[in-house]
């Protein structure tokens, strides 16, 4: 296996692949964040004429963060029907995934970092007792459609 | 997600039985029902409902009589050592306090966690209380008591649970469709609408689409066998089962 060598391109000789299915919209802000944050730590992918492979959302969170160089990893070795594929694996692969949560909360509590927070983990319920219809409104209700018998006027909930 | 078929001591044919890979069955229809259905699915896929409620509402009941029931019950899932099973969720009858109770002596004396069922009358803490101290809980009255508007509640309950790494099990959570559509992230459903739709409402459902569906029948021109039609939905439902087997979240 070659050792993988990491380059510096600039981002205008980097293009976002035109049939790319996975729509990232959503997380550009977050992932926008997490490079400001932490730095940009994971190289994009991209095949030998600078179409991105793997990374679209680092690659629209650097324009906004208007970064002129981008960390890449030209992936020279594969073929264009294996690079068509891989780009599908890559995201794939990762749905398959599952989050242990106890040692995700545990692991949480060790970390004081507001990022954390706003990414919700862990889903806070912002919901009252008073969100819901009161058990007597629906027996109101209930009555209100009830079938009433033409001779005797007795109604059948 | 886990789809487990109710009352499956009503399949004709029982070989059909078979076909289940979940089964739900109710302590209310007899120790002989429920150790078949155990039989058939094995102990890791079987879901034991108390049937309490049930077996209130069909006789003058007192908190002894209950309590003579819940030793039943405890004797056979020790006997056969059930791993999944619900607590005697009869709150609208004796209070809260009383099912707490029970729940107490049910974990005591089986040395298992019970599935808690969360009823609209709890309130919301009490499901957070539930996620904290659970590993395995239930919602009910999902047919009866919650209305439509109520539905993204419930949902943001559930998806709450599954956040804090609870499994929710949603008691007669039939609503195919819904699930298709929205993402709900229960762990498991059960359902005996295969047999309500053919007994009550002389409805064939299909398995079409990624949900089951009602077929309207003319019943002028077809004389409804309803045993044949539950055996038929049942099978339906048993590829929707095959088929919510493969989502995981």
């Amino acid at each position: 296996m070659s050792l993988l060598k990491i380059v510096y391109k600039n981002i205008d000789e980097i293009h976002p692949y035109k049939y790319n299915p996975r729509n990232n919209t959503n997380s550009i802000n977050e992932v926008k964040e997490s490079i400001e944050k932490y730095g940009f730590k994971v190289p994009i992918i991209i095949d030998t004429k600078g179409v991105i492979i793997c990374g679209h959302t680092r690659y629209e969170a650097s324009k906004k963060l208007e970064l002129k160089q981008i960390p890449c990893v030209i992936a020279n070795d594969l073929s264009e029907n294996e690079i068509k594929a891989f780009r599908l694996v890559d995201n794939k692969v990762a749905e398959f995934s599952r989050w242990d949560y106890e040692k995700l909360k545990e692991e949480i509590s060790k970390i004081n970092d507001d990022f954390i927070t706003k990414l919700k983990f862990i889903e806070e319920l912002d919901i009252s007792d008073d969100d819901f219809v009161a058990d007597t409104e629906i027996t109101k209700e209930k009555v209100k459609n009830a079938l009433v018998c033409p001779k005797c006027g007795e109604r059948i909930v | 997600m886990r789809v487990f078929l109710a009352c499956t001591n009503s399949v004709g044919d029982k070989k059909n039985i078979k076909n289940s890979k979940y089964i739900l069955e109710s302590f209310f229809s007899g120790e002989k029902n429920c150790f078949n259905a155990l039989k058939n699915c094995g102990v890791n896929n079987f879901l034991l409902d108390s049937g309490a409620f049930s077996y209130m509402s069909g006789a003058k009941c007192t908190k002894e009589i209950l309590l003579e029931y819940l030793d039943k019950y405890i004797a056979f899932i020790n006997k056969y050592d059930v791993k999944y099973f619900f607590e005697l969720d009869v709150d609208t009858i004796f209070g809260i306090d009383f099912v707490e109770e029970m729940r107490n002596k049910l974990e005591k004396e089986t040395g298992k966690q019970c599935i808690p069922v969360w009823h609209k009358g709890r309130g919301i803490e009490y499901w957070k209380k539930m996620v904290k101290e659970y590993k395995y809980i239930a919602i009910g009255g999902l047919v009866f008591h919650v209305k439509k508007q109520e539905w993204p509640l419930i949902k943001k309950m559930v998806d709450y649970a599954y956040s804090n790494g609870v499994k929710v099990h949603g008691l007669g959570f039939t609503k195919t469709k819904i699930l298709e559509k929205e993402n709900w992230k229960f762990y498991s459903i059960d359902s005996s609408s295969w047999l309500a739709s053919a007994s009550r409402g002389q409805k064939l459902q299909v398995f079409k689409k990624c949900c089951i569906q009602n077929v309207d029948m003319d019943k002028r021109k077809t004389k409804a066998i309803i045993s044949k039609m539950a055996d038929f939905n049942f099978l339906e439902w048993c590829k929707y089962q095959k088929y919510m087997d493969k989502k995981k979240w």
